[in-house]
Order: C-alpha cells, then structure tokens, then sequence
C-alpha cells in the first residue's frame, strides 16, 4: 500500500511533467527525473526478482516507471532531435533516433501484459490498463487507448481516482473525435467527485463546455466556461483564462450575442478587438461567415491602434474572399492600400494584400470573359467594374505595372460591352505604355481602344475624343497592313465628318505613301475633298489637286482625273453660269477671259472658255473676236470635243461667211474638218464642202485644193469627194488653166460615175484649143469626150451643155460628110451621071443618118445645126440636079431629061421642107437658143440682128405688183 | 504633252497681241479686249421682216423705165447719186456697190446683219454686190442663200440666170428667167432677159410678146421699145418697127443698139436717106461688139443704094 501511494504521487508528477512538457525545456531537469526514476526502478526491480514476480504492484510499479521513463527519454530526445539542421533532420531514421525512447514504452508494455496474463483477477487491473491506454496514446494508437481506458473505468471503482482519470481521459478522446454526447456523461461522472478534482479540472471544464456547446447546450457551455474562467484565477488549477476568454467570445458571438462577449472582455478588461479578432478566427475556421464577419466588425469598433486596424482588415480581406463578398473586400483592399501606403503593412500583411488583389481581380475578370454572365447585362457590368477597381488598385501598389492593369481594366470594360468606359481605360493604358514606351502595350491599348470605338453603344463624346488618336497610334505602329488601311479609310471619314479638310488631305497624302497602288480608295478620297471644295466654292482647293495630278505627283486613273478636271471646271465656270443666267453677259464674258488667261487653268478650262468666248461673240455679231477665240477653242480641243460641239462651229463658221469674212470661215472649216477628220460625223462632207467652195468663191484655188486633198484620209465618200473635185476642175477652167483643169480630169477620169460631168468642162478645153489653133489636142480631147459619153449608159443624166459638146463634135463628121458629098460632081455621059447620081443620093442617105443620129443625142443646138445641114445638102442636090443639062445633047433629050430629074427632085424638096418644118416647130416649142435658127427661120440671107451687149440684167427687188 | 505645247502656243499669242499695243476695236487689235461691250448688246436685234409687197423702188428711179421698180443696173449714175441718199439701208448698201464702192456697200451688209440675216433681198443684194465685183462664185454662194430663205423670191433665181447668162450658159440662164418669170408673175427684169435671148436667137414671136408687155408697162422704155421694134424688124415688118423706133429721140439713135437697125427698119419701107441718116449719127468709135453688125449693115444699105 505504501508503494501504491508512492507509486501514484511518482507516476502524477511524472504525469505532470509529461503533460507539460511543453511547458519545461530543462532538459537537466529531466535528466534529473529520469534519474530518480532509474533509483525507483532499480530498487523495485530488485524487489520484484526477490519476490519472483509475484507482486503484481511491484510490476505494475515497474510499468509505471518504464513509461514515465519512455516519455523524459524521448523528451531528451525530441529537444536533440529539433536542435539538428533541417537537412540532416531529413537524413535521419526516426526509428534509430527515437529507439531509446521506444525501448522504454515497449518495455512498459510488456510489463503491464505481463501483470494481466500472470494475474488475471488484480485488483489494480485499471491501473494497469490506465498505463496501457497511456501508452497507447503516446503511439497515436487512440482506438486501443480508448479500449484501454474503457476497461480502465469499468474494472475500477466507480468512485476511485483510476476510475476519474480514465474517464476524463477517455472523455477527452471522445473530445477530440468530436463524439460529444459520449465525452459529457463521463466528464459528468469524473467531476462528480470533487475529491480527485485536481488542477486540470479548469481544462477539462473547458472541454466540457465545449462539448455541451457543440451539443447545442449554449448556456450550460457558457455557464461552465464562466465558472472555469473563475477557477482559473485560483492558482489550484491550470490558468485556462486565456483560452476561455476567447471560447467564451467565440460562444456569444456564434449564438448572435456579440454584445455579451464584449460586455464579458469589458468586464474583465481585456483588449476587446484583439479577443474579437481570435474568435473571428475561429469563427472562420469552422466556416462561421456571418458572425466572424460581425466579430471582425466588432473588432473594428473596439481597435485601439493601427496594426489592430490592420489586422482586422487583412481578417476581413481573407474572410471576404473565402465567402465570395468582393464589393466588400474591394472597400477593405481600398483601405489597406492606404497603409500599404504609408508603409504599415508588415511584409506578411503586403504578401496578403497582394495575393488577394491579384487573386480577387483574376477570378472576376474570368468571370466577366466568361459566359455565365454574358446575358445578365447588369451583373456583368457590376463586375466588370469590380474588377476594374482592383485593378486601378494593383496599378496603385504596382505602378511600374500599372500600365498592364490599366490595360487589364480596359479589357475587362470590353468584354462587359462597357465600350464607353472600355475606350478610357484604354487611353489610359495607352498613355502609361507609351510613358514607359512599351511598344507591345501601346500597340495592344491602341487595338483595344479601336475595337471598343467600334463597338456599340459608343457615345460620341468618346468617340470625338478618342477615336483619332486611336487612329494616328496605330497608323503609327504599322501603316501597311489590311487593318491600316481601313484605319486610313476611317479617319480619313472623321476628319472629313469634322470638316477638317486639311487633316484629310494629309491622311489622302499618307494613304497614298503606303498604299500607292490602291487607287479606287484614294480616288474615293480625293472626290469627297473634291465635293467639299466645291462646296465650299474653294477653286484653289481644287486647282492644287489639279496640279498634282497633272504633274504626276498623283496618280489617279484617266477617268478620275477627267473628273476631277471637270470638278474644277464646273467651279471656274460656275460664276460664269450664275453672271449668264442673270443676263450678265459682259460679266460672262469677262469671266471667261479671266478663266483663259488664269495661268492654272487646264487645258481644259481655256478649251471651255475659249469656246463659250467664240459663242458669245459669234452672238454679239463680232466676227473678228469670234473667229479669234474660235480657233484657240480648236487648238485646246480634242477631236471628240471638236465633234461634240461641231454644230456650233459649223454655225460660227457659217456666221463668218455671212459677215464676208471668206477665209476666216475657210479656215474654220478647214480647223474643224482636221479634227473631225479620223471621227464619225456626216458633218465631215459638210465643212470640207463648205471650204472648198467659199475658198474657190474667195479665189483661194490652192487653199481648196489644199483642204480637199488633206480631205482624202478622213473616210468621206467619193462622190462628195468627187463633187469637190468637179468644182476645182470649173474654177481651173474659169482660171483658164487648161493644163490644169486637164490633169484634174485625168484624176476624176477613174471614177466612171464622173464621166458625164466631165464632158462639158472637156468641151470648153477642146473650144479654147480649137479657138487657139491647137487642133490637134482638140482632136485628143474629141476623142475623150466621145469615150465618156459611149460609156454612160443613162444618157440622161447629161446636162444640155454636155450634150451640146458631144452633138457639136459629132456634127463635125456629118460636116464633114457633106464636104464630100458635095464634092461629087454630076457630070456625063448617062452611065457616068447615074454613076455619080447615085452615089451623091447614097452620101445624102449616110449623112442624113448621121445627123439625125445627131439629133437623137437630145442636143438643142445640135438638132437646129442638124437640120441646117440637112436642108443644106438636100437644097444643093435639088440645086444641082435641077442645075444640070447634059453637054452635047438635044432639046428633046434635055426637055425628057430635065423632066426626068424634076420628078427626081420633087421628094428631095419635100423632104426640104419637112425639114425645115421640123426644125421650125423644134426651134420654138423648145426655146433652143442657137445661132443656126435665123437660118432656118430666115434662110441664108440677110436677117437683121439684136446684139446683147450687156449679159441679163441683174434683179435687184421682185418688183412692184 | 499636248498642254506643254499648247501652253508655248498661247504665250506666243498672248505676248505678241500685247507687244503691239493696238488699240482694241471691234474689228482689230487684241481679241481679248471687248470694252465697249454692253448687256444690251447681247439683246435679240429685231430683224426686219421681208414684206414681197414693199420689196420694190420707190419714187423717182422707179419711173426712169419698165424695170426701175426691181433693178438698179440700168440706172445711170446721176440718178444712183440720189438713190444713195435713200433712208433704205439696203438700197444705200447696193447703190454703193452699183456705184462701184464695193468696200463701202459691203460694210453696209456687214453692218446690218442681224437686223437682215433673215430677209431675202438682203441675201440677193450683197450677192449683187459680188457679182457686179466680178465676184461670181461668191455671187452665186449669197444668191443661194437667199433662195434658201424664200424659194419663191424671183431676183436671185433671175440672177442666177444672169451668172449663167455670164458663164455662157444661155439655154440654162433662160430656164432660170423662165423660173422666175413664174415665181415672181410681176417681175418684169427676168421677162426682159428671156425676150433679149429670144431676140438674139431670132424667135421673134416670143420676144415680141414680152417686149409688147413691157412696153404696154412703160411706153417710154427704151431697151422694151428697142426689142419690140427689133422683134418687128425680123419678122418683116419694118413699119411697125420703124413707128416704134421713131418715139424714141435722137439721143438714142445715136446708140448702135438702136441707131443700127432703126436705120435697117427705115430701109426697109423706103426710106433710104432716112436710114444713112440715122446710121451715120452713130459714133463708130464706141460700136465695141456692135462694129461687125454695124459693118453688115452698112454693106447692105450701101449696097441697096446702088
């Protein structure tokens, strides 16, 4: 009995020391313990050998000591063991380094196996099992510690000390396996007993308390709590104030009641928020949102200093970004920047702040790039803003960063559609990016601030305000590619939309450096520049464009430059317009001088204003300045605006030739034929007729044959050629220039067409060589004529005086004829005169045939000079025959002779007068003027005569009525 | 290229009508300068209407023969001295040109234009005007022109038949006397024309018609009592040729035209002494395309006197 009161006073203070090892870190004084207990262990062992294990309390003793032993030893060796470098701790084998210990426990072990096997029915059987359970604790082995201290309480006294210890124990393993309805009957029971209430009794209260509290037993837990709280004061029992003041704050506030728990600090004057905050902690721990979030918020209320301010704050920021409440945790993160700030924060505090900031902001911003939220606008906007103001933080905490937050920002705005407030962030970005001339982000922030300027909803403040400067940023980064030259296109249309003309045509300038081939776009431009400047009535907007077109400075294609051209020319001729469509003519007038004579104006331009000079004048009846001006219109002119406006030179040039002004109006003609002259125009035929002739009127023979000969390439038909030709062939013939009208019918002689009307002009050739002695090359041209007029098969397409020329020469054979007819002399004797007779009546037969052959050729002149011939060789065979008296002969025979030819020569009379009739009627039905009718109206006689001296008498006026 | 030439061609232009430092007018110096232009003159000029019923000459010169109303050419030049006062600004105009002042009549073509560029008889005067200059292409352009404006206008078809005349296309010149004669029914200058041809070419009967018409119109014309007492004459009847002949005055048997077969008529009933006369009066020195009928005459009466 004596060792068991020894034996429970060691085995409790070792108990103690092992407990509270923690506590003492005097490893001598251990060493010290474990010493007394080699003394206790040396002399019990001695007992137990002298009594042969017989003493089941001597081994029971001997247990007690080897696990005492077991826990100093391992303490000893724990405190060596942390003293070790990290390194060689990571080498080491636990089971070597610790086997001393271990020893010790197996050691206890096997004795208190020993003590149940060897004695079955010990009554100190709960001690042994107690030890066992101890044992088994320090191995982590709680199941069999649990076993153990079961059998511990039910094999001892209800009411002994084993029993209240096995209780407590086992109660504190149902503790902490949380089976709290099993730990309170066994605290219940254990505290019962005041007698063995020892100094833990504060701890195992608390335990209690808390049991009843998870239990759902508040006021019981708080009441026990309190009461523990007060033992605690008492030096009896462990000080446990501590960590009830903060379980106790904890059970307030989890049950609503944070009042109470600051009434508890208060009245116990302890610094309220640093409890508040230790609860918080815990309230988090077990995922107590709602009343940590109030403890902490208590907290606040009760800080006395910055770093609880802070502290709290970091509480709050963790607590907020477990439970998801960011609006929250944005104002917390706002405040501790603050201090971050000034430099508050401890490197722990910073390292926090940090990672929530930068944690909080991703999660959003993955959030809102997300799909979860794209048809809830308004959360998404809500975020998105969120986000932004983390990352407006992070650039306040970060700024060598802050341009990538800034950017973050603006991407976020983005993608929440916010395009508005996207395009600020995105300047914003763009700004830091370029301060720190980070290409990569200038370029970025400058897409992003596009792609939102282009986006919807984009206010046109914003767009005012930022959409060019986008525009230059990112023609600054790259000016050739696809996208610039949209972006070129685009700001060209802004600055066109704010009437900023010059910036338009800088932008034109710049487009056309980097896409110089692209010429339906800058054409695009530079019309709309154009409209504007004619808008705007700016002549010198457009000239300067003129001229860089026109020197080549810029390339348009011929169709636009014709355009343009025309641009600036509606322009110049505009006020010209508005001076004519007042009646401002002489205003007109003057305008168009100026136009003309304006060292910028085009070709163009003084081609219109020449020709709408010469109109005017032409109006005015001044042909001078109207020829003047008419033939600089024709220098500027092309053919096919020479042909456009061929009606009105035709009327110019006609005018001049009205106002006698023949040259001019040649030369006019001749102007617009050349340039008519490779296009289609029937008006061709008309100016070239119209030269020829009033140049041959003016006689300018060689400038008509001139312009008729640079007529023959301009594709006018023959015949109208040909006319001409005729025309030139009678003014050679007016001139007397036989060689010349000559050679000009040799050239018409190869259009066969022609050859009826080149009788009579060969006519006139042949009378004048005729009347100059030249037979010879009268007989030529005979020939010709005759030729020609065989090969006319319509011979009524011959003029009369064509007719007259071929019936003249043909009455030169009859002629002829009669010259040897009347060559044939009658003579005798009888055979011989009908001889000669006959031959005489066959000569009359062939001339006769021939000279009405003559008159068939339908020739006025040739018909009477017919018929004269006729009634002469017929009146000189009546003459001769009636004439002749055969020589020698008798009166009988000459009166039967002359009887005889009487009869012969009454037909040939007859025939006379029939021809004479003839002639007579053909005379004065058809009005034939010729100088053969005073013979056959008047014979051969005298017949008086009526000079014309004075050709007809000109008309002046049709006279009176 | 072609504005880089152009642009020399205008300098040129430019530079040599400044150089000379004309003094502008409408007819010459630089054809930029038009100071003396108004609006007004801009402003339609009313153009004078041609009226066939005024389309004849007035007053004195219109009695002086059968053809006087309608043709100034056988005008003599004292009487054309008064024509060319007339307040008719084409009849100034043609008076000039008959009195050989082409350049003056012409201006005054020129001149009033726009006031006549519609009428007929403007178009046939200034071709006139051409014509009586020798002119005849440019006559016949101007008498076209005037055709084209009134086919129905009897003097420039007439004319036409004078240029024919002229150019020795009788037969043709005589369908155009013809025309006119038809076009314009009171005409009587394309009537004489026709019965002056048919006179030359002896048809008598026809030329005796028209000259009866003539002188029946103006008993007093010479030239129409010529022609009808010539038309006498070759048909055979001297006398009526000779009582014709004789109501002209001394003054115009001293013209070989008249004075020639006068003398032959007054032969022929008899009147020998008459005839030698007459004959004789006529001054041999102008008898220009006359001396060889002259000469014929003469050989007859000489040889009938024997």
């Amino acid at each position: 009995m004596l060792f068991k009161k020894l034996f429970k006073t060691i085995l409790f203070c070792a108990l103690l020391t092992s407990s509270f090892s923690s506590f003492s870190n005097d490893n001598s004084r251990r060493n010290e313990l474990v010493k007394v207990i080699d003394l206790e262990l040396k002399e019990v062992t001695r007992l137990n050998k002298q009594t042969r294990t017989s003493n089941p309390d001597l081994l029971l003793r001997m247990a007690e000591l080897l696990l005492e032993k077991a826990r100093l030893v391992k303490e000893l060796e724990n405190s060596r063991y942390v003293k070790l470098p990290a390194e060689q701790r990571q080498k080491i084998d636990r089971n070597k380094f610790f086997s001393s210990s271990n020893n010790y426990f197996i050691q206890a072990q096997k004795t208190c196996q020993l003590i149940l096997k060897k004695f079955p029915k010990f009554s100190g059987k709960s001690d042994v099992y107690y030890i066992m359970a101890y044992n088994a604790k320090e191995f982590q082995q709680d199941k069999k510690a649990q076993t153990y201290f079961s059998r511990s309480v039910k094999s001892s006294k209800k009411t002994s000390f084993t029993s209240t210890r096995s209780k407590i124990a086992l109660a504190e393993i149902y503790f902490n396996q949380g089976q709290y309805k099993k730990a309170i009957p066994l605290y219940e029971n254990a505290f019962r007993n005041k007698r063995f209430r020892d100094k833990w009794y504060t701890k195992d209260s608390v335990n209690l308390a808390w049991s009843y509290y998870r239990s759902g037993r508040e006021k019981r837990a708080i009441s026990l709590m309190r009461e523990a709280y007060k033992l605690s004061k008492n030096s009896k029992y462990i000080d446990m104030s501590f960590s009830i003041e903060r379980d106790l704050a904890y059970f307030y506030t989890d049950s609503g009641r944070v009042d109470q728990a600051v009434k508890f600090y208060k009245s116990i004057g302890k610094n309220i928020a640093s409890n508040l905050l230790k609860v918080s902690t815990y309230l988090m721990s077990r995922g107590k949102y709602s009343p940590a979030e109030k403890t902490l918020k208590q907290a606040l209320s009760y800080k006395v200093s910055e770093e609880e301010d802070i502290e709290i704050n970091i509480k709050l920021l963790n607590l907020y970004e477990r439970f998801g409440k960011y609006h929250k945790h944005l104002s917390v993160a706002k405040l501790l920047l603050r201090y971050y700030e000034q430099k508050k924060l401890n490197g722990e505090q910073i390292k926090v702040l940090e990672y929530q900031l930068k944690r909080i902001s991703g999660i959003i911003q993955k959030q809102v790039n997300g799909k979860q939220y794209k048809k809830q606008k308004k959360t998404l906007q809500s975020k998105a803003k969120l986000a932004v103001g983390y990352f407006s933080l992070l650039a306040q905490y970060d700024p060598l960063n802050a341009y990538k937050y800034s950017f973050l920002a603006a991407e976020t705005y983005f993608a929440a559609d916010m395009n508005n407030s996207a395009v600020e962030a995105y300047s914003e970005s763009l700004k830091r990016a370029q301060d720190i001339n980070n290409s990569k982000y200038i370029k970025l922030s400058n897409e992003g601030m596009m792609a939102a300027l282009g986006g919807k909803n984009i206010s046109k403040k914003n767009k005012d305000k930022y959409i060019e400067v986008a525009y230059l940023n990112s023609l600054r980064a790259d000016s050739k590619s696809k996208q610039a030259n949209k972006i070129y296109q685009r700001l060209f249309g802004l600055y066109f939309d704010r009437g900023d003309i010059p910036s338009c045509e800088k932008t034109l300038i710049s487009y056309k450096n980097s896409f110089p081939r692209n010429f339906s776009t800058q054409e695009a431009m530079l019309a709309r520049i154009m409209e504007h400047h004619k808008k705007k009535g700016n002549l010198n907007g457009i000239k300067s464009w003129v001229l860089k077109i026109n020197a080549g400075e810029f390339k348009v294609t011929p169709k636009f430059a014709k355009k343009v051209k025309l641009a600036m020319l509606t322009m110049q001729f505009e006020n010209v317009e508005k001076a004519s469509s007042k009646g401002d003519k002489k205003q007109a007038l003057a305008l168009y001088v100026h136009i003309y004579k304006d060292p910028t104006s085009d070709a163009g331009a003084k081609q219109n204003a020449s020709y709408n000079i010469a109109t005017l004048f032409h109006e005015l009846g001044d042909s001078y300045r109207s020829y003047g001006w008419t033939k600089r219109a024709l220098s500027h002119m092309s053919s096919r605006n020479v042909k456009k406006f061929q009606g009105s030179f035709l009327v110019i040039a006609n005018g001049l030739f009205d106002h006698q002004k023949s040259s001019e109006s040649v030369e006019i003609y001749s102007l617009v034929l050349d340039k008519l002259c490779k296009q289609r125009s029937s008006n061709k035929a008309v100016f070239l007729k119209n030269a020829v002739v009033v140049a041959l009127a003016d006689d300018q023979g060689d400038r008509a044959r001139e312009v008729l000969d640079s007529a023959y390439r301009c594709n006018i038909s023959t015949s109208k050629i040909d006319e001409l030709e005729l025309d030139i062939l009678e003014y050679e013939i007016e001139k007397k220039n036989w060689s010349s009208a000559l050679k000009q019918i040799e050239k018409l002689s190869s259009s066969k067409k022609i050859y009826a009307k080149l009788i009579h002009p060969l006519g006139r050739i042949r009378n004048a060589y005729l009347a100059a002695g030249r037979v010879s090359n009268a007989r030529n041209i005979e020939r010709d004529i005759l030729r020609y007029y065989s090969k006319v098969r319509n011979k009524k397409s011959f003029e009369l005086e064509a007719l007259d020329e071929v019936a003249m020469i043909k009455i030169d054979n009859v002629e002829r004829r009669v010259k040897q007819f009347k060559n044939i002399e009658l003579a005798f004797p009888d055979k011989k005169f009908n001889g000669l007779l006959q031959k005489k009546f066959l000569a009359l037969d062939g001339l006769t045939a021939e000279a009405v052959k003559t008159m068939d050729i339908g020739s006025g002149k040739g018909i009477v000079k017919s018929y004269k011939i006729l009634i002469d060789a017929y009146s000189h065979l009546i003459n001769e025959i009636d004439n002749f008296t055969p020589p020698g002969k008798s009166k009988e025979y000459i009166d039967t002779f002359k009887k005889s030819m009487r009869n012969l020569i009454r037909p040939l009379k007859a025939k006379t007068a029939d021809f004479k009739k003839e002639a007579v009627a053909q005379i004065k039905k058809s009005k034939i003027l010729s100088s053969d009718n005073s013979a056959i109206l008047f014979g051969q006689g005298f017949v008086p005569e009526y000079v014309l001296r004075n050709n007809g008498v000109i008309m002046d006026r049709g006279g009176q009525r | 290229m072609k504005i880089l030439l152009l642009l020399p061609l205008l300098i040129v232009v430019s530079c040599s009508t400044g150089s000379k430092k004309e003094v502008a007018g409408p007819s010459s110096g630089s054809i930029e300068e038009f100071s003396w232009v108004e609006n007004t003159d801009f402003n339609e000029v009313p153009e004078v209407a041609f009226n066939s019923r005024d389309d004849s000459f007035q007053g004195d010169v219109a009695e002086i023969d059968s053809l006087s109303t309608e043709s100034l050419a056988r005008i003599p030049e004292p009487k054309l001295e008064k024509v060319d006062q007339s307040a008719d600004i084409l009849v100034q105009g043609i008076t000039h040109c008959y009195r050989r002042n082409f350049e003056e009549g012409k201006k005054i073509f020129q001149d009033n234009l726009r006031k006549y560029k519609s009428h007929p008889g403007y178009w046939n005067m200034l071709g006139t005007c051409y014509y009586l200059q020798g002119k005849m292409r440019s006559a016949l352009l101007y008498y076209n022109k005037s055709r084209g404006l009134k086919k129905d206008y009897a003097p420039p078809v007439n004319n036409l038949g004078v240029i024919y005349q002229y150019n020795g296309l009788e037969q043709k010149a005589l369908s155009a006397y013809k025309r006119a004669s038809e076009v314009g029914s009171f005409s009587m200058t394309p009537m004489f024309n026709m019965g002056q041809l048919y006179l030359k070419y002896h048809l008598t009967s026809d030329a005796k018609n028209i000259f009866s018409r003539l002188v029946k119109k103006n008993a007093t014309d010479v030239d129409a009592l010529n022609g009808l007492a010539t038309s006498y004459l070759m048909e055979g009847n001297a006398e009526a040729a000779v009582s014709l002949f004789s109501r002209l005055t001394s003054v115009h048997y001293s013209k070989p035209q008249i004075g020639i077969n006068f003398s032959l008529a007054l032969a022929d009933v008899g009147r020998r002494k008459d005839a030698q006369t007459i004959l004789s009066s006529i001054n041999t020195a102008q008898l220009g395309e006359y001396a060889p009928y002259y000469s014929k005459v003469l050989t007859k009466l000489s040889g009938a006197s024997k």
